[in-house]
């Protein structure tokens, strides 16, 4: 019998609540870890008959690593949940095509505490170490007009903690971005000298940025101001790679690069990782060689070889698996398809790539991919 | 796999480089001068002068000096067979069988024989290219004009597929500036050589090199000059294109699209008949892993049959392990293994959710059919992963693919009598589909095909009227 829901729903959020800097002690990470797959083994039909046809029981795991990682397209088959998916307090949905070909994966979440508990401290380390709160200008649509967006609920619960007066949305789903009321609350947070913390996906900003060029706009807000991104995008005409955007964050906005922060973050996940270089650098810790990003201590990376799922050499690439125990409602244990290198300080994300990569006249996911954008 | 030294992949008649740069394609290093956009400017103003020469020489010694060189790729004995059997796999990740077998179907298709066919089935007379020609149909004069020069923006997923289109300049006079794909710097490059051996005339009116796709001011003079673009590739690419090419400029446009297949019932009711078409579904699948637009996604398979689809997937696999043998896939990359896994995993989970769904074989191999009898369809993520699906009548087939109007090719059809493949053809055609063919002759289109639908030779041309 696996130990049940209330003793690890306690356990999880005992977590939540410790310093985030706090390493959590290998056995004390893998004992729960190994309770978590126990209950998601027992409540989660789907994910039982996944590790049973691998021949892989609670009883037969030793290490963490030995449970198996269920790759986040299975989330776009059925419901994922260890318990009913009808109990659910939040469903979040990946983005999907009008089209109707593509099915977008569904999260299913029925504590919406453990989201809140996992990602508030997290946004806190990684995006305002320095300062309680901050005014936030977000392009992330709001819940309301986005009710199954994961982005858009970690948003309001990042305005309604840590969001100083003035803090407002400048996107629509309808009117789409609001180039002009931003620049004014922009202009306006220069004038006052009070640094702002803009909160966007990638595309969006590549929207704004190419409006102030239009308008051969630049600004210098204030200092301590910051940006937190996330997303890739595939541009219309031309994509931006991530460091230039980081340039004409600076240039065109006053930002330097390491108060860009950058999320890295799934609707299949509760828990986040950002770039760490702001955190460290509040710390006085030296950036390492390579821009990582970091998690929170409840998760826990490696990189596997996609062809035998053998975990690859340290710092070698392969495709990432995260176990995040936020997830305890669904599956922990999860597969993505981005390709990345596990260092100790953290992971260096080699880009999201979805689907094949098509090497020319063929067609793989290329086209139901421009699709969800238009 | 590396080898020691780089390659040269470019050919520039009389063009002196400055600098060089090194860039690493999958495991080969090549080496490629450094353009500015007025050494663009000037190959293009070369290319005019050698097409200036081309004007003096017959389409039939044209025809005969390809053929020539193209020989150099047939026999085993050429240097050039060798060196571009010795850089493709390299360059391409295709094994080494592979790219054999793909360069003796290509070859073919350059062959005297098959470019004189096509020159037949595009145009009635070579002689309008010669010069104003009275036309019957009009009744009055007309001429025709091949590119000066043609700008080609190659793809890397089939090798050949750039020099064909080299060719199909060649035969309209036209001059060429190929830009390659780093998935495939070479064959271009060395059919340009080979052909400099036997006709240096023709070979100063191609230059072929290759340039990072960032560099899009290159790629902007380079269509500033040509006064006809044809582009291979995905939509990056084909868009790219587009952006660059000036308003009045033709876009030739080759872009992503896939094929898929049939097999009817009558096909089904033998288990040696359904055997050999598993055969030819699994080689048509097979072939340059399933990275053509020619390669196929899914299969649509009959029910009501003695062979059901589920036997004929699993048959269909058994094949596949056999060619694993003759034909290796390349070795992949780590996104291209991360699109298998996640294709196959979406099948097992959609089994837990009570579809009847099945990744066959049940162990990872280097290829998958997945049996999908869902009524919906996507394109597979390839390197051999097909799709089996079933369908109950013809009818149900066009508004599954609706939503993939734009990205259909071809269609291979087996197992149908005359009446059904009929109906099958007409319903396939109004769906989008522009070629209905075999799974044999699938992955290698005869020369004179109408490419995406459109005559390659006569898009290449700008007609002159004197009415």
């Amino acid at each position: 019998m696996a130990v049940p829901a209330d003793n690890l729903r306690q356990r999880i959020a005992d977590l939540f609540s410790r310093d985030i800097d706090q390493p959590i002690e290998d056995d004390v990470f893998d004992a729960l870890a190994r309770d978590v797959f126990a209950f998601q083994f027992e409540y989660c039909a789907a994910y039982r008959a996944y590790c049973t046809r691998r021949g892989i029981t609670p009883a037969q795991v030793t290490h963490w690593f030995e449970i198996p990682a269920v790759p986040t397209a299975a989330f776009k088959e059925l419901p994922l949940v260890a318990g009913d998916p009808d109990d659910a307090e939040l469903v979040f949905q990946t983005s999907g095509t009008t089209a109707g070909a593509e099915r977008r994966g569904t999260h299913y979440v029925l504590d919406a505490n453990l989201y809140r508990g996992s990602l508030l401290p997290t946004f806190r380390a990684f995006v305002l170490p320095d300062i309680p709160e901050m005014r936030m200008l977000s392009m992330v649509l709001p819940a309301t007009q986005a009710p199954r967006s994961s982005l858009s609920y970690m948003v309001q619960t990042v305005i309604d903690a840590m969001g100083a007066p003035g803090s407002a949305y400048f996107i629509d789903d309808e009117r789409g971005i609001d180039v002009p009321a931003l620049t004014r609350a922009l202009e306006s947070a220069i004038d006052a000298n009070e640094p702002v913390c803009i909160l966007a996906t990638s595309l969006a900003m590549v929207h704004l940025l190419e409006a102030f060029r239009e308008e051969r706009r630049s600004l210098r807000l204030p200092r301590g101001s910051r940006i937190m991104d996330t997303g890739g995008y595939k541009g219309r005409t031309r994509t931006i790679p991530a460091e230039e955007l980081r340039g004409l964050y600076s240039d065109m906005l006053g930002i330097a690069p390491d108060h860009c922060v950058n999320e890295y973050g799934m609707t299949e996940m509760l828990s986040q990782f950002y770039d760490a270089a702001l955190r460290d650098r509040f710390h006085g810790r030296d950036a390492g060689d390579v821009p990582v990003k970091r998690g929170p201590p409840w998760t826990r990376s490696r990189a596997v070889d996609p062809e035998t799922l053998e975990a690859v050499p340290p710092g070698a690439t392969g495709i990432l698996h995260h176990f995040d125990l936020a997830n305890l409602f669904s599956i922990s244990a999860l597969q993505t398809e981005d390709l990345g290198r596990v260092h100790p300080d953290g992971i260096e994300l080699l880009g999201r790539r979805p689907g094949a990569a098509p090497r020319g006249c063929s067609i793989a996911m290329d086209i139901l991919l421009e699709r969800s954008h238009e | 796999m590396s080898n020691g030294s780089s390659f040269d992949a470019f050919h520039l008649p009389g063009f002196k480089a400055g600098e060089y740069d090194e860039i690493q394609a999958r495991n080969l290093s090549i080496r490629v001068p450094r353009l500015t956009t007025t050494d663009v400017q000037e190959i293009a103003a070369r290319l005019r002068l050698a097409r200036a020469h081309l004007m003096q020489i017959p389409i039939g010694d044209i025809v005969k000096s390809i053929d020539a060189a193209a020989q150099m790729f047939a026999s085993d004995d050429s240097g050039f067979r060798q060196e571009a059997l010795r850089l493709l796999p390299a360059a391409t990740g295709y094994s080494s069988q592979m790219c054999a077998y793909v360069l003796d179907h290509m070859v073919a298709g350059w062959r005297s024989d098959a470019l004189n066919e096509l020159l037949r089935s595009e145009l009635d007379d070579t002689a309008i290219l010669d010069g104003f020609v009275d036309d019957p149909r009009t009744g009055y004069r007309i001429a025709a004009r091949g590119p000066d020069p043609c700008l080609h923006i190659f793809s890397g997923n089939v090798p050949g597929v750039a020099v064909t289109s080299l060719i199909r300049a060649l035969l309209v006079r036209g001059a060429s500036l190929g830009k390659t794909a780093r998935g495939e710097p070479v064959l271009p490059v060395l059919f340009a050589r080979a052909l400099d051996a036997v006709a240096p005339a023709l070979a100063n009116t191609i230059a072929v090199t290759h340039w990072p796709s960032e560099q899009t001011q290159l790629l902007d003079a380079a269509a500033a000059e040509a006064d006809i673009i044809v582009v291979y590739g995905g939509t990056d690419a084909v868009r790219a294109a587009r952006i660059a090419a000036p308003p009045n400029t033709r876009v030739v446009v080759h872009g992503p699209r896939m094929s898929i297949g049939f097999v009817g019932h009558a096909g089904l009711q033998k288990t040696d008949d359904a055997r050999a078409i598993a055969a030819s579904i699994a080689l048509t699948t097979a072939t340059f892993d399933q990275q053509g637009c020619v390669s196929p996604h899914a299969v649509f398979v009959q029910l009501g049959a003695s062979v059901t689809p589920r036997q004929l997937a699993a048959m269909i696999a058994e094949e596949l392990e056999k060619l694993e043998h003759t034909l290796p896939r390349a070795a992949l990359l780590p996104e291209e293994a991360a699109a298998i896994r996640t294709a196959k995993t979406r099948a097992e989970f959609a089994s837990y959710a009570g579809a009847e769904t099945e990744v066959l074989p049940l162990q990872d191999r280097p290829f998958a059919v997945i049996y999908d009898a869902r009524a919906n369809f996507e394109p597979s993520c390839l390197n051999r992963v097909l799709y089996v699906k079933t369908f109950a009548e013809l009818q149900d087939i066009a508004r599954i693919l609706r939503p993939y109007r734009a990205s259909l090719q071809s269609a291979a059809l087996d197992g149908f009598d005359e009446t059904d493949a009929r109906i099958a053809a007409r319903s396939l055609a109004n769906a989008g589909i522009t070629r209905i063919t075999t799974f044999e002759r699938l992955p290698f289109p005869p020369a004179t095909w109408h490419h995406d639908g459109s005559l390659p030779l006569r898009e290449l041309l700008h007609f002159i009227d004197w009415d």
